[in-house]
């Protein structure tokens, strides 16, 4: 189980040193810590924050909880990193992205270059895409052979799940959160942020093995 | 349920106030509505941020997402279906449709010197499918386009067997 490595519960200002601000070098201004929660930076309504402690993977999870008004109005965009693979400069990742649009939800899995974002497989759309304040969110990231599985779940509930293949993002990576809102209209941050490496799936077994069979 | 095979241009819109490009695939705007069908779509990507997208959804719905911008159908439903079956006028648009994507008329030549009469749809698509670069998104142009980079390709084959009649 993936344990909350940031509620954020402190005072209101910076996030603090276990915070990377930007981490693709969008021009992003700084996230901080308003009410207890993530809050985008107040004047552009747009940031994202990776976690710079370590790594997490290659099996990997990333949870974190909207926290706001509910259901949330105007637009917005909200999204979850997983597989980061850098702090410094456009790195690819894959991510997590949720629309609101006109009342409309739209949720989406994402290889992400650095500078642009790549769909993968279809989008959900509907009450399976929306977010609502205190949802639990966790989106995880596993290979499949050569793949790579997204799989996005919503209060334990699977709402999203593909394939991206061949595989785009490999290895252990930052973990990121982050949103847009026009002019702030949709007033929904992140709560109870954590990242977790996951087990590997059990290993198949040794070619030797299928060769004694064999003989046998 | 019937099964169609299509190819994609991918399409984009803009996210986090304009700063980044996101880039979508034009069936994905048919999702529900496969859905509702009871079906399923995939995709694998190919040459000139194309896709080819295998789609099980309602004869209704297969003819309304041929008629989408930037989605062609490929009239023929399955990889072992020969081109000789297609009128010569549809063979030329599926070369036109390989030219479109990036590929030269020396390149598909040299892979099917005999021409497109002499080949399956499988032989076609994976042809297709069998070289891809890495997308950017470009404001003048209005949309992805090819980087010098290539990328590891797509599998047809495994689009087939994920998208079953």
């Amino acid at each position: 189980m993936t344990t909350v490595l940031d509620d954020f519960n402190r005072a209101d200002g910076a996030l603090g040193g276990n915070w990377t601000n930007d981490p693709n070098g969008f021009g992003l201004a700084a996230a901080a810590v308003a009410s207890n929660r993530w809050s985008p930076d107040s004047a552009t309504w747009v940031s994202e924050s990776a976690w710079n402690v370590r790594t997490f993977g290659p099996a990997c999870e990333v949870i974190c909880s909207p926290i706001g008004v509910s259901p949330p109005s105007g637009y917005g965009e909200w999204f979850v990193t997983a597989r980061l693979q850098g702090l410094t400069a456009p790195q690819p990742a894959y991510v997590a992205i949720w629309v609101l649009n006109a009342g409309s939800w739209t949720l989406t899995a994402n290889y992400s270059d650095g500078v642009d974002t790549f769909q993968i497989g279809a989008s959900v759309t509907g009450a399976n895409a929306s977010l609502s304040s205190g949802d639990r969110l966790a989106v995880q990231v596993r290979d499949s052979g050569g793949d790579a599985v997204i799989t996005v779940t919503r209060n334990g509930v699977t709402v999203l799940s593909v394939t991206d293949s061949p595989r785009q993002v490999s290895g252990a990576g930052y973990a990121a959160i982050g949103s847009y809102e026009d002019s702030g209209g949709a007033n929904l941050d992140w709560d109870d942020f954590g990242a977790t490496t996951l087990a590997a799936p059990p290993a198949a077994p040794p070619a030797r093995r299928h060769l004694h069979l064999l003989i046998r | 349920m019937p099964v169609a095979w299509f190819i994609a241009r991918y399409q984009h819109r803009l996210l986090r106030g304009g700063r980044i490009a996101q880039r979508v695939n034009p069936v994905d705007a048919f999702t529900a509505q496969i859905g509702g069908d009871g079906g399923a779509w995939a995709e694998c990507e190919a040459l000139g941020q194309r896709a080819v997208v295998k789609v099980r959804a309602s004869a209704g719905t297969i003819t309304l997402i041929g008629q989408a911008p930037g989605v062609t159908r490929i009239p023929l439903g399955v990889l072992d279906d020969p081109l000789s079956t297609l009128t010569a006028g549809q063979r030329t648009n599926l070369r036109s449709l390989i030219l479109d994507m990036g590929w030269t008329a020396a390149d598909i030549n040299a892979r099917f010197p005999a021409g497109l009469a002499s080949v399956t749809l499988g032989e076609l698509l994976r042809f297709a499918a069998s070289r891809r670069r890495a997308g950017r998104y470009d404001p003048t142009a209005g949309g992805f386009v090819d980087q010098a980079r290539d990328v590891t390709p797509g599998d047809v084959d495994r689009l087939d067997a994920v998208v079953t009649p």
